[in-house]
């Protein structure tokens, strides 16, 4: 992790501290403190970014405040990007308005861009191999051993090229195969109402926060969502269906439950699971847990086939080296829930949100895959 | 011998006649005994072969040269019928066995004794004899009790029409979720008939896997799970199926009916003819759908 | 991480089959390289897809089989595919057959190796037993008869070690048939004894299902359980110094357990002790199991409620593992039950851990944005009290500031 990318994310959550230099037992650096206290504590600014509520979406739009909400926690999702919000600086760079090397000659690659890298070379990698099973197969056909042997040998060898190119640093394969310089024709395609200036084009891009998202940002952090106010929004956000099991309500005191430990928190869609939790953040390391939501009264249909989706998932999730976390949520009663939901409606104050949530509870279950064979010593 | 012995409701095959027969069809199970061959290991298992509900109830239906022998009912009477007679017969089976073991063990002896002294050694007579008083016995445990001699009339009294209707209700009716089973069973069958082999899938997460041959010599290609009579899809899990299987070089399909099965409307219509209402199921279409994962953008 | 392979070389643990040992040859059970695609987690396992060789079984058996290509991903034209077909499926019926079940003994003591067997309490037992598997299976009483349960009797005469007679003068041997018939008679004895002997062919030590120790290991997390959320208003009306403190205000009081209903309910249970291979074990004063072991059928019970693992919990008692790593340990886990899923003989197995995220503590960490004070650094004491004035100071600081801006507020 590069000491750029560290002091961008400096901040877990969307709000500003101040931040203390060491004390140590010298008199002389509490006066420093003191000094650095009251000149941090003179210029703290908070800054509470505006979410559009529209079309049934979250949305933060305008480059400095994506930047802002994502930076804090790596909260929302860039809709033209992977995760980041990087549509601007990819389409800069491919428009060639920015250069592909920053000025100390370091390969600025978006995440992108580099999946699009990789993809592209295992797509090489499977033509070949598919070449060469198809020979195979013709010489299983014939009968031809020697030819097949052969072949065989040749696809062997294609594998481990492959496994050792994987290997290789980015800027190598680049340097091999894209020689990317801003490209002309690419400009030319693009449409001129993108453009504002000659060094300038719009932001198209606007970041979607899951509704879980947005609620957090405004119970704890205080963000507008229009002009709703806390108990408007969380009833947009149960989709009006003020009930005691909501899937919304589940999901946000899973989300909240992880989010208030320090793990960041994102979807889990991708691996078919509700949420994925990241020791600090996507940029800093892969995924640690998956989540799964167990509600504890839900409907049944098939026996079979909650084992079975549950032994997909976790195949998935295992597959890619994460854990996989069953949070069993209970309920309340729907009585006790009711109380705690008039009260909110009355003042629809973070307190009262913090009550309601605070009948539920949480239970937490590793699952994993057990096999005889790897676990006898 | 085209026995298919249940126990329990469970298809268990111990004769491997049967089961070498069973693969001719494309009916594989799934070995889930002790080898002898090779004790502490699970590699590779013995007799008895486990049948899925789906395998047992392709067999009878579609191979009526197969039926169904219910080995609870069938020993408890055995027992209880067996007279001194029997019995006896039984021993002298047995005891003319030890003796044929025996006499092979002689023969054996006997050769090497003789080409090692024309070889050379000098082996008094007395060492030539073998002895079969004080020599260690074989006690074998047989896979089946086929040896025995009362077994076929009680295979004859099974393999009635009648009967055989009855234990397939039976079969039917322990079933925790009819509908669901024959679901599935229409589903394997729908597969069998493509030519597929199929087995159990769970631990790769669905109801059966598909291989487009023996297993033994080829890689799956399905993933298949079931969808009953009004269950949701769930949009993650389809993304989940679908990346499952795509990353083992699978496709993940889901299958239901066309048509409703009526679960009430069984009792009458099963009754007279099993066999017939159930391939007059299989003429009712199932869907099948396959999804690949594509990747994330 | 282990690899499956050398794992599978010692898969060979018994005495008896010590000297088959030399033959399993690892290396052409499972060295694949054109294996579609492989899983890369230690919990996916190659054998879930994987060629099934019995060629390389049999040549325990010292049969000369041919050896075969790999297997292939789909059907082609011509006799390559039906002869390897052939040679498959044929090493695989050769190898059924290539060994007789049963054992040798000398004239006279075959009765050491019979099971009596009481159909009507479904009783067995052996008068005078001999054998080693005596160190880990049945139970000795006073008259030297050793008591088996049905899953260890069926176990024993499965591979062949011990028989069950019929009739007065042992005359008549039960066949497997007869055996898995007559011994097997209750809903789920076959699953349960399939996940039994499984385990026992992979040399773990399997008992029946008792309570050990109502003593429990619990693993030492570090506490902090203080919830001390504000929550009145927006966060950022306060002053933090740290963002530790801004997370212990976020958190909610939804971890305290009080409530919940103490007895559980459920229909599971638990029904193995299972130990990891050993010598020297004490059957009769076994220390904790490593794992316990629950038998669940998947088609009649839906995937296991809070009720259902709070119950098994409440009744499991293992070792646990620890590691140093505080994440790690969170991954292991508390209290644990290995759930068998059985699915028509075919089964899984499923690890199921209670863990806890709160006790944990926050996996943020303050440290990840300090940044270096060279000035700082040069001015060093080395003074206990010191040390804990400057944090009281600051904690008043702290305190100040937050009454401050509520007023202002």
């Amino acid at each position: 992790m590069s000491k750029k990318q560290s002091k961008q994310y400096d901040r877990p959550l969307p709000i500003n501290i101040i931040n203390l230099p060491v004390v140590t037992h010298n008199p002389i650096s509490w006066i420093w403190c003191l000094g650095s206290y009251l000149k941090q504590w003179y210029q703290l600014k908070q800054t509470a970014v505006d979410i559009q509520y529209c079309d049934g979406l979250f949305k933060v739009s305008g480059s400095h405040y994506m930047n802002e909400v994502w930076n804090s926690g790596f909260i929302g999702k860039g809709i033209l990007s992977r995760s980041e919000p990087t549509w601007l600086q990819r389409t800069r760079r491919r428009l060639g308005l920015d250069p592909l090397f920053d000025e100390r000659g370091r390969l600025q690659l978006t995440n992108e861009e580099t999946v699009q890298i990789r993809r592209e070379e295992r797509k090489k990698f499977k033509l070949k191999r598919e070449e060469l099973e198809a020979q195979e197969n013709h010489f299983k056909t014939t009968g031809d051993m020697t030819s097949l042997r052969k072949v065989t040998k040749l696809k062997s060898i294609l594998i481990e090229e492959n496994r050792q190119r994987q290997r290789k640093p980015l800027r190598e394969l680049v340097m091999e195969n894209y020689p990317v310089t801003g490209d002309k024709t690419e400009q030319a395609r693009a449409t001129s109402n993108l453009f504002i200036d000659e060094r300038h084009i719009k932001d198209l891009e606007y970041l979607q926060l899951m509704p879980v998202e947005a609620l957090f940002l405004s119970f704890c952090f205080g963000f507008e969502v229009n002009d709703f106010n806390l108990f408007e929004l969380f009833q947009l956000c149960m989709s009006h269906s003020l009930e005691v099991d909501n899937s919304f309500i589940l999901s946000y005191i899973v989300y909240h439950h992880y989010k208030s430990h320090g793990w960041c928190v994102k979807s889990g869609t991708k691996f078919g699971s509700d949420f994925l939790l990241y020791r600090r953040g996507p940029p800093f390391q892969h995924a640690e847990f998956a989540v799964l939501i167990q509600p504890n009264n839900k409907p049944s249909n098939s026996p079979l086939n909650e084992w079975i989706d549950i032994s997909a998932i976790s195949r998935v999730v295992g597959g890619v080296n994460k854990t996989l976390l069953l949070s069993y949520v209970t309920q309340p009663t729907r009585d006790a829930f009711q109380q705690a939901l008039d009260l909110f409606a009355e003042s629809p104050t973070p307190r009262s949100l913090r009550n309601l949530l605070e009948l539920y509870h949480i239970d937490e279950f590793i699952y994993r895959r057990w096999l005889p064979s790897r676990n006898r010593a | 011998m085209n026995k298919l012995p249940i126990s329990r409701n469970e298809g268990l095959i111990f004769d491997i006649e049967t089961i070498k027969s069973l693969r001719q069809l494309g009916i594989v199970g799934y070995l889930s005994g002790t080898l002898p061959l090779s004790t502490q290991q699970n590699n590779f298992l013995g007799v008895p072969l486990r049948l899925l509900f789906e395998e047992l109830l392709y067999v009878t239906v579609h191979h009526p040269e197969y039926f169904i022998v219910p080995d609870d009912v069938m020993f408890q009477g055995l027992y209880a019928s067996l007279t001194d007679d029997d019995l006896h017969r039984i021993r002298q089976f047995a005891e003319k066995e030890h003796n044929q073991r025996l006499e092979t063990k002689r023969k054996e002896f006997e050769a090497k004794m003789s080409q090692l002294r024309t070889n050379g050694k000098k082996i008094p007579d007395s060492a030539m004899i073998y002895n079969t008083e004080k020599e260690p016995v074989f006690h074998e445990i047989k896979n089946t009790s086929n040896h025995i001699p009362n077994i076929e009339t009680w295979n004859d009294h099974f393999d009635q029409p009648e009967v055989q209707t009855k234990l397939l209700l039976q079969l039917l009716q322990s079933r925790p979720n009819l509908s669901h089973s024959l679901t599935d069973y229409l589903i394997f069958s729908h597969l069998r008939s493509n030519g597929y082999f199929i087995t159990a899938g769970l631990r790769f997460g669905g109801k059966f896997v598909a291989y487009p041959g023996d297993p033994l010599r080829y890689h799956s290609h399905l993933i298949i799970k079931p969808v009953y009579n009004g269950e949701k899809i769930e949009l993650k899990k389809l993304v989940n199926g679908g990346r499952l299987a795509t990353a083992v070089k699978k496709v993940y399909v889901i299958a239901g009916l066309t048509n409703k099965i009526d679960v009430d409307g069984f009792g009458s219509q099963l009754q007279p003819n099993p066999k017939e209402f159930i391939k007059s199921l299989e003429a009712g279409p199932v869907k099948t759908f396959s999804f690949e994962w594509a990747g994330f953008g | 991480m282990l690899d499956g392979r050398n794992q599978r070389c010692a898969i060979l643990l018994d005495e008896e089959d010590r000297e088959m040992r030399k033959p399993y040859l690892d290396s052409c059970l499972h060295s694949d390289a054109s294996q579609p695609t492989t899983m890369p987690e230690s919990d996916y396992d190659a054998s879930d897809d994987e060629i099934q060789d019995w060629s390389v079984v049999l040549s325990l058996a010292d049969q000369k089989v041919p050896k075969r290509g790999e297997k292939d991903y789909e059907p082609l034209e011509g006799d390559y595919d039906s002869r390897n077909l052939l040679e498959a499926q044929g090493a695989m019926f050769q190898a059924l057959e290539a060994k007789k079940r049963g054992f040798t003994c000398n004239p006279g003591q075959e009765l050491r190796y019979t099971i009596r067997f009481n159909r009507r309490n479904q009783s067995f037992y052996i008068l005078n037993a001999q054998g080693k598997f005596l160190d880990s299976m049945g139970k000795t009483d006073g008259n030297q008869k050793t008591w088996f349960t049905k899953f260890e009797a069926l176990y024993l005469i499965e591979r062949g070690t011990c028989r069950i007679t019929y009739g007065e003068d042992n005359s008549y041997t039960l066949s497997l048939e007869e055996c898995y018939t007559v011994m097997l008679t209750e809903d789920g004895d076959i699953d349960k004894y399939n996940v039994y002997s499984h385990l026992k062919r992979n040399g773990y030590i399997v008992l029946e299902y008792t309570l050990l120790s109502t003593e429990k290991e619990t693993r030492n997390f570090y506490k902090d359980t203080n919830i001390h959320s504000v929550y009145d208003k927006p966060l950022f009306r306060y002053t933090f110094t740290n963002y530790s403190t801004i997370f212990y205000n976020l958190q909610l009081d939804i971890y305290n357990r009080d409530n919940v209903s103490s007895a559980p309910i459920s229909q599971l249970h638990i029904c193995f002790n299972v130990w990891k291979p050993q010598v020297n074990f004490q059957k009769k004063i076994p220390p904790l199991p490593d794992f316990q072991v629950s038998v669940i059928n998947i088609e009649n019970y839906n995937f296991p409620t809070l009720n259902d693992i709070s119950h098994l919990l409440s009744q499991a008692n293992t070792t646990l593992t620890t590691s140093r790593n505080p994440v790690s340990n969170l991954k292991f886990g508390n209290e644990n039950v290995i759930i068998a899923t059985v699915d028509h003989g075919l089964f899984n197995f499923i690890k199921l851990s209670r863990t806890d995220f709160h006790s944990h503590g926050l996996i943020w960490d303050d440290k990840w944005l300090k940044r270096k004070h060279r000035r700082a650094k040069n001015l060093q004491f080395s003074n206990v009290y010191w040390k804990s004035w400057v944090n009281s100071i600051r904690d008043s600081l702290r305190l100040l500031t937050l009454r401050w801006d509520s007023v202002e507020a």
